[in-house]
């Protein structure tokens, strides 16, 4: 019968065509696996190579500066009255590359004009920090003296690391960047001080305690992993050791802390309020 | 029936490829050109290609190694990169190649593998500079050379024992080429230490 043989021919055609879009379902399943593990592979070793770059690129220390920090133009940072009660840093230019630094120039004006050179990592100067910091602010913020702080980094060879100069580039960078807390970061700096002979603390472990000093920036972040002002530290440690005038009387050499006050370096007998005091002729008020 | 339908398809993904690699290589190729008549012209011309001590062309222009025949090199691929865009257009419009004409596209392409291969080794060793310019002639002619090469073959070009090695060998193009363009990149990266230079 016709109908009968058509649909034996219907059928044999549907399973043609079954077996057909089978061949061509398996032909892309094979494909796909033949280009499976080559583009993969591609894919994942790019991603490694720019992981790689990208762990180089963040990992670069950022450029350090030729120039000084601003605020810092006579190599230490200068903080007066606020004329409130407190006391506020003054602010300069920067030391220019291969250029030196401008003194401040103190009146006569009978405030006693303290300098301090001190080294962040120095035990002697944590022990001043502690013991004066607050009775000099006070005295700075009543209108009777003026602080210059030099930061410089005399101790690298007494930590396992250049813990002086990396301790003393935060008070560059931090002068630089946010002058106002140069003061809350030293002191925080001072409190954190790791033990000689140590390796100090790292740059993150640094920025840890700035941030607890309440400052956090990300520019200061970056100055301090990068060292961005070794340069001028080391110019500026050079400059200061160097200095004949700054021998306290009877030393055998230059050491931190080394106290000046109105020109006159202190011997580092008795108290050193009372030598401070010696240099005020002014009255409180009398600005 | 399907079968034969897939391989009498014409092979645009080759052809688009050859058209615009070829184009880049020429472009390339053009603009040395009109470099190298800027610094001809006026020795101080300032280039565009001139970024800093270590990407720039001029360095290459000037060396000896960038005239090696006694003329620009740039010269070579303004002629030679219109073979590609010349082969890939005629496929596109259907064109069949006789064996000998694709044997004869892939010595070429191979030659200036080689060149290129000589001048990478000579701008990272020896005049110590990446030219931008030449850096994208390098990057067009390694994949035209792979897939050029393993099409022929895939295709049987190279006689029915190589089919298979073609084949296989088809969808492993791209790591290849990647793979070339990694390792001039360490070679530079540990010659020049580019990535400092540059970030």
């Amino acid at each position: 019968m016709p109908d009968e043989r058509q649909t034996k021919n219907q059928r044999r055609e549907a399973a043609r065509e079954a077996a057909r879009l089978e061949r061509e379902k398996q032909k892309r399943r094979d494909r796909l696996r033949r280009w499976l593990i080559p583009t993969v592979s591609t894919v994942v070793v790019l991603a490694i190579a720019a992981a790689i770059v990208w762990a180089f690129v963040s990992n670069q220390a950022a450029p350090q500066s030729a120039a000084g920090p601003r605020n810092m133009i006579s190599d230490g940072i200068l903080f007066t009255s606020d004329q409130q009660g407190g006391v506020a840093p003054v602010e300069t230019g920067a030391i220019q590359p291969s250029s030196t630094p401008t003194p401040t120039e103190d009146g006569d004006d009978g405030l006693a004009h303290i300098v301090t050179y001190v080294d962040f990592s120095c035990p002697a100067c944590q022990g001043f920090e502690a013991t004066y910091a607050d009775t000099i602010e006070s005295l700075v913020a009543s209108g009777l003296a003026t602080l210059e702080v030099h930061p410089i980094a005399i101790l690298d060879s007494h930590y396992t690391t250049p813990y002086s100069t990396r301790s003393n580039n935060v008070g560059a960078c931090v002068a630089d960047l946010a002058p106002d807390s140069f003061l809350d970061v030293m002191s925080a700096m001072y409190v954190s001080q790791p033990a000689e002979g140590t390796a100090g603390l790292t740059s993150s472990e640094i920025i840890d305690v700035v941030h607890g000093a309440g400052l956090d920036d990300a520019d200061v972040d970056a100055c301090i992993k990068s060292n961005h002002f070794e340069p001028w530290l080391t110019a500026a440690t050079d400059r200061t050791t160097s200095d004949a005038d700054l021998i306290a009387p009877g030393a055998q050499g230059f050491s931190t802390p080394t106290i000046v006050v109105n020109g006159e370096v202190w011997d580092r007998s008795g108290d050193i309020m009372d030598f401070i005091q010696s240099h005020i002729t002014a009255t409180p008020g009398s600005d | 029936m399907s079968d034969t339908s897939t391989e009498t398809r014409r092979p645009w993904i080759l052809a688009a490829f050859l058209i615009v690699t070829g184009a880049l290589g020429w472009w390339a190729s053009f603009s040395l050109t009109i470099d190298k008549i800027a610094v001809l012209t006026a020795p101080d011309a300032v280039l565009d290609c001139n970024f800093s001590v270590l990407v720039q062309c001029g360095k290459n222009l000037e060396s000896w190694q960038g005239s090696v025949f006694g003329f620009p090199n740039p010269l070579i691929g303004l002629g030679g990169f219109v073979a590609p865009i010349a082969v890939g257009v005629a496929l596109l419009a259907g064109a069949r190649f006789a064996n000998w004409f694709w044997i004869a596209f892939n010595v070429g392409i191979a030659g200036a593998l080689a060149f290129v291969i000589w001048l990478i080794s000579q701008s990272i060793y020896s005049i110590n500079t990446l030219c931008p310019w030449c850096m994208l002639v390098w990057s067009v002619t390694i994949p035209l050379f792979w897939v050029v090469t393993v099409r022929n073959a895939k295709g049987g070009v190279f006689g029915s024992r190589l089919t298979r090695i073609g084949t296989v060998l088809e969808p492993w193009v791209l790591p290849i080429t990647v793979a070339c363009y990694l390792t001039i990149a360490v070679l530079a990266q540990v010659r020049l230490d580019v990535l400092r230079t540059i970030f």
